[in-house]
Formats: structure tokens, sequence, C-alpha cells
């Protein structure tokens, strides 16, 4: 047995998304974790040295390409082992100490529950589509809640946190622009209001499950665009699974053709 | 048609981790936890394990400042912070620069600090180096 039809098509778009993110800072990772970690490594005493051993982390990023086989031939038993491969990768660089600092692998291991879901769950299930679109909304949604509610703090609210990683920190684009332009009082000011609507914009994404299908889609789909328009070009590892995930949502929710 | 469990157990997932998100505000002991995960001083392993699937980027504020000298905890900081968006404790990793840690057979030392709506953790770290690897230890 084998997907078809949408189903494979919102398959291959969140698994590819899923790569995309996932390989976006292989310049970084591969000679980190093939090269310095293996001759440096890095390890603490409050865990196991399984977590600093670099040859888990190097086997946790490469072993997503399986998935590749998945894609190409969509059987259910490559589409069940590719998607739990993939979770049990990002499992990995959550907790792994060259790894566990970036939120990619936090969105990734999400994601790749959600193609775990897909792969176990009955596809002729009447309710199967409902459930496919609102679990994907609830993981997108899951990703800004600790960021949202982690942002309601005086530190934030003020303005200081965003003044000083973006405007002071910052060397991407605009930044280094309006440190030369304008004063830091005025900076601090727009950091402060921006720092708001980020919260307000974050709280807003994290209630999009409660939302109709369409505008929570229009809502994520501008959520993570000025995630990465905002920030840098490599937080694009970051949404690539969410905004693949956001893609099975359209997929999977346009009506069926008829027979 | 009922439910499955698996499309059952997939939203009770994803309800628990948002719950833990939402109880942040109003949950000191979980902020210090999640503290504990940004500056790399679990409790336990399980502790780690469990925190590190929950989405957490940008949140808190942490600061760091960094020393020549040993430093303790509570010291007053010295000197300009550098602000981290999260997980403070990775500057001592020392990506793509360990070689020369190693061969300096230096590091300075770290005071970091987290804080979020009145709760507050303070680690001082460094990293000892030990032939070729770099641990990070805890101030005494």
């Amino acid at each position: 047995m084998k997907l078809f039809g949408r189903n494979a098509l919102a398959f291959r778009i969140v698994v590819l998304a899923w790569l995309f993110g996932w390989f976006a800072k292989a310049g970084f990772y591969l000679p980190q974790l093939f090269g310095e970690a293996r001759r440096f490594p890095f390890t603490t005493d409050r865990l196991p040295a399984l977590f600093g051993w670099w040859a888990l982390a190097a086997a946790a990023y490469v072993a997503p390409l399986a998935v590749l086989l998945a894609v190409v031939f969509p059987k259910r038993l490559f589409v069940r082992a590719g998607s739990i491969v993939l979770a049990v990768s990002a499992a990995i660089a959550c907790v792994h100490l060259e790894t566990f600092s970036d939120a990619t692998f936090v969105t990734s291991l999400w994601t790749a529950l959600w193609l775990v879901w897909f792969a176990f769950a009955t596809h002729d299930d009447p309710s199967f589509v409902r459930h496919a679109c609102l679990l994907a909304q609830c993981v997108i949604a899951l990703q800004f809640v600790g960021p949202a509610l982690g942002k309601l703090t005086r530190e934030y609210t003020s303005g200081d946190a965003f003044y000083h990683l973006y405007f002071l920190q910052k060397d991407d684009w605009p930044y280094p622009l309006l440190r030369s332009r304008f004063a830091p009082q005025t900076l601090h000011a727009v950091a402060a209001w921006a720092s708001r609507l980020v919260i307000a914009f974050e709280l807003t994404l994290a209630a999009t499950p409660l939302l109709q299908r369409r505008l929570a889609l229009a809502i994520t789909g501008i959520g993570l665009a000025l995630i990465v328009l905002t920030s840098t070009w490599m937080l694009v590892s970051v949404v690539a699974s969410l905004a693949g995930l956001a893609g099975a949502i359209v997929v999977l929710g346009r009506p069926a053709a008829s027979a | 048609m009922r439910t499955e469990p698996i499309t059952i157990g997939f939203y009770a997932l994803i309800a628990t981790a948002a719950l833990i998100g939402f109880a942040t505000p109003v949950s000191p002991a979980l902020d210090r936890a999640l503290m504990r995960a940004h500056q790399l001083r679990p409790a336990s392993t399980g502790e780690w394990l469990a925190l590190q699937a929950l989405p957490k980027m940008y949140s808190f504020a942490h600061r760091a400042w960094y020393s020549e000298e040993p430093i303790e905890p509570t010291a007053t900081p010295p000197g300009e912070a550098v602000w981290v968006n999260h997980y403070p404790a990775r500057l001592l990793r020392f990506d793509h620069a360990r070689a020369m840690v190693v061969r300096y057979g230096y590091a300075p030392h770290l005071l970091l600090r987290s804080s979020y709506r009145g709760v507050e953790l303070s680690s001082a770290l460094t990293v000892r180096i030990d032939g070729r690897t770099l641990q990070l230890v805890e101030e005494r």
C-alpha cells in the first residue's frame, strides 16, 4: 500500500520543507559535527557523556537523508520508517550538547511528530483530513506559546532585550544602518514597540488553531515570513518545516476533486 | 468512526506542551527549571530530556558577562553585558574556535544571568581544558 494523490503531495511538501530547513545550515554543522566536535569534544558533568559524543550528533544530522526514499517511493513502510528517522534524529539534536541551542531542531521535532502521526493514522477515516489540518495548525501554534509567554517580562515589554539583541548587537541589515542613522533613544523607543508587536503577533500565532482555517493560514504565512525578514536569513532553518506544515494544510484542506 | 488512539495521543501531547508553556508566567519553579536548561545546568538528565522538547526560542532575558578571573554567581556583573536570545551557556561551547582555546589552554570565565518576571538565576561558568576536551564547569 502507498500514499497517493493529495496525501502523497502533502507528505512530500512537509518532508522536503523539513529537509530544506534541517540542512540550511549544513555549512555550519557539517564541519562542526564531523570536525571540531570530533577533535575537541564539549562535555559537562551535568549530563551523561553520550550527550557530547560527536558521532551520535553527526549520525543524527545526516540520517534524515534516508527519508528521500519515501519521497520518491511513498510506500507506507518507507513513509513510516522515514518519519520515525526524522523524529528520532530531531529528538537527538534537541538534547545533544553540540546542537541543543538551535531552535531549528525543536520545530523539526514537532513537525516530524506530525509526520509520524500522518504515517500511522488511518487515511480512510472520514475525519482524517480534519485532524491532519488541525494537528498541523496546532503544531505551528505550539512553537509560539513558549516564546510569546516567555517574553511577558519587563526586559522585553520595555524594549531593553530587543534593543540590545537586535538594534545594538546584530550585524545583519538593516541594523547597522539604523545604528548609524538614529540616536540610541530613538532606537530604544522603536525596539520597545517592535518588541510589543512581536509579543502580540506571537500570541496571535499561538491562537491560530481557534481561528477559521484560511485566516489561520494567512496569519501563519505572514508570521513566518516576518520572522525571517526582520531577523536573519538563517532563521529560515527554524521556520521551513512549519511552512511545510502550512503547505500541507493548503493541499489537504482544498475540496477533493469530484470523480 | 471513533477517533484513533494515535490521534488522541498526539492532541494530548501538544496540549501538555502548550499547558507547560502557558504555566510559565505563573510558576516560578517551572521558570527556574527552564532557566537551568537555558544555562546548561539541568537538575537531572530527565529534566533536560523533558524540557528540551519545549519550544522556547527568544524566551526570558539572558545576559552574559565575560571575566578574565574566576567569578562568583552572586557577584556584581563586571562591565558591559552581552545579551543572548536563548541558551546563553552555548557561548562557552566556542563553536569553530575550540582549536584556539585548546592551543592557548585558557578559557574566559562567564557570569550568566537569566531573568523573568522577578525570577532570576545566575551561574558562573567556565570550561576546563583536559587534553583536547572542553569540559563545562561551574565556579564554586
